[in-house]
């Protein structure tokens, strides 16, 4: 039945991509990819889920069977965030389904007609097996603690996977959380720097930067520093933004919220001393949207907002970000940020 | 090579991609360390997520087991101690 699920999400590919981009604004191209990553997740899980359902062990008592069997848990709840609605919805909900649970899904508020949506293509399974309930955090908060879910798979910020674990933990209820992060990129010169700049600005401004493991943070070797940063500002400004559905390289933010976010470090980390090598702004030609150009920072240094590990930047950094470059770890290299982005999850 | 294996086994992360960002394979677990979260997704792992161990012993003969049940046997008492206790 999985397979045949995952079939006709490949047939059905386009019409959906359609949704999630006209939704959450990434560009055709990727909605198609994220489609096509649901589709093989589940024949993935379909497969493998049957491969092993325990072990036998030898007995310690003769004549006794000793032994441990794979169960599923019950009821999952899987919480997810706008960035990629359908992709990490399908890797739990196959890899939850195939294990024998039920599965209720609470999809961001951005993203819920997509998921609902979505949900045409699991007709095949039987009914309630797989249900959707959208709204907002406290929709949430009340499938988490009910005594009637089993486990949780949580995938938001950090504050909020913080509450969810805690949660969590006075009932027992197994929980899975993926809270992003504020990932780094280190760069020496032994890379060839054609390949580092593209892979360095695919890293940041893939979806606007909302992924969880874009890179916001460059630690680049110094013998190279300052010729990674005039080609990373060149490559981001050759970077197509418009409209998801034309021939774009990257779409608007998902939210207004998520552009005032990236607006707000960005501001406070120019009052701070970091320099503004390009970006920061929103595009002159596209005045509906929550566009913002791709952007490289220069001149970060570890005390400031933007790469520092208080409370506040790890708020940051699941909430949004910047890629930025600075003072690195590596005693010979030196560090920028680099950015767009609003970071989410996964 | 030695850039990349010395920062395989230095660096404290749940994924680390040496010249492939942002990659994914299903059949390898997904996830985050530190505040980046806990559990994984994708691979075995996160099909391990979902799934209860039980742990199960049978004896399908029902047999008495003697060697392990009440009562004990009176012999099995601390030697030095049943000794003291008969001076």
């Amino acid at each position: 039945m999985l397979h045949e699920v995952a079939a006709t999400i490949r047939r059905e590919k386009a019409k959906y991509a359609e949704h999630l981009t006209r939704e959450e604004g990434k560009p055709f191209k990727e909605s198609r990819d994220e489609i096509s990553w649901c589709a093989t997740a589940i024949d993935y899980y379909a497969e493998i889920a049957r491969h092993e359902t325990g072990r036998i062990a030898g007995t310690t008592v003769p004549g006794q069977f000793h032994f441990a069997i794979k169960e599923p848990l019950g009821t999952v709840v899987i919480v997810l965030p706008f960035n990629y609605p359908l992709v990490l919805l399908c890797w739990e909900a196959a890899a939850a389904l195939a294990a024998g649970n039920a599965v209720i899904i609470k999809p961001h508020e951005q993203t819920s007609l997509t998921t609902l949506k979505f949900m045409e293509l699991f007709q095949g399974l039987p009914a309630g097996l797989i249900q959707v309930v959208t709204g907002g955090p406290r929709v949430g908060q009340r499938l988490i603690a009910s005594p009637d879910t089993h486990a949780v798979a949580f995938t938001g910020s950090v504050p909020v996977g913080q509450a969810v674990a805690q949660t969590c933990a006075e009932l027992f209820k197994p929980c899975l959380i993926e809270a992003s992060g504020n990932d780094p990129m280190i760069i020496m010169p032994s890379a060839p720097l054609d390949v580092v700049v593209r892979g360095a600005a695919f890293a940041a401004y893939l979806n606007c930067g909302q992924v969880c493991t874009s890179s916001e943070r460059f630690y680049v070797h110094e013998a190279i520093y300052d010729e990674f940063a005039e080609r990373l500002a060149l490559e981001a400004r050759k970077l197509r933004i418009g409209n998801g559905l034309d021939n774009v390289d990257l779409g608007p933010m998902a939210t207004r919220k998520q552009r005032e976010r990236f607006e707000g470090f960005i501001s406070r980390a120019v009052d701070a001393g970091a320099k503004l090598l390009t970006g920061g702004k929103r595009p002159k030609h596209l005045e509906r949207g929550w566009f913002v150009e791709p952007t490289v920072l220069t001149d970060v240094t570890p005390e400031m907002e933007i790469l520092n590990d208080e409370p506040s930047a790890r708020w940051r950094r699941c909430a949004g970000s910047q890629a930025s470059m600075r003072q690195s770890p590596l005693p010979t290299a030196r560090a920028l940020a680099l950015a767009q982005t609003s970071i989410r999850s996964t | 090579m030695n850039e990349a294996f010395r920062a395989v086994n230095e660096i404290e992360s749940g994924i680390l991609w040496v010249n492939a960002p942002l990659l994914d394979n299903d059949a390898l677990p997904f996830g985050g360390r530190k505040l980046s979260g806990t559990g994984r997704q994708l691979g075995s792992e996160g099909l391990s997520q979902f799934q209860n161990t039980k742990f199960v012993m049978i004896d399908p003969t029902a047999a008495n087991q003697d060697f392990w049940w009440y009562p004990y046997p009176d012999a099995e008492s601390f030697a030095a101690h049943t000794k003291l206790a008969a001076e």
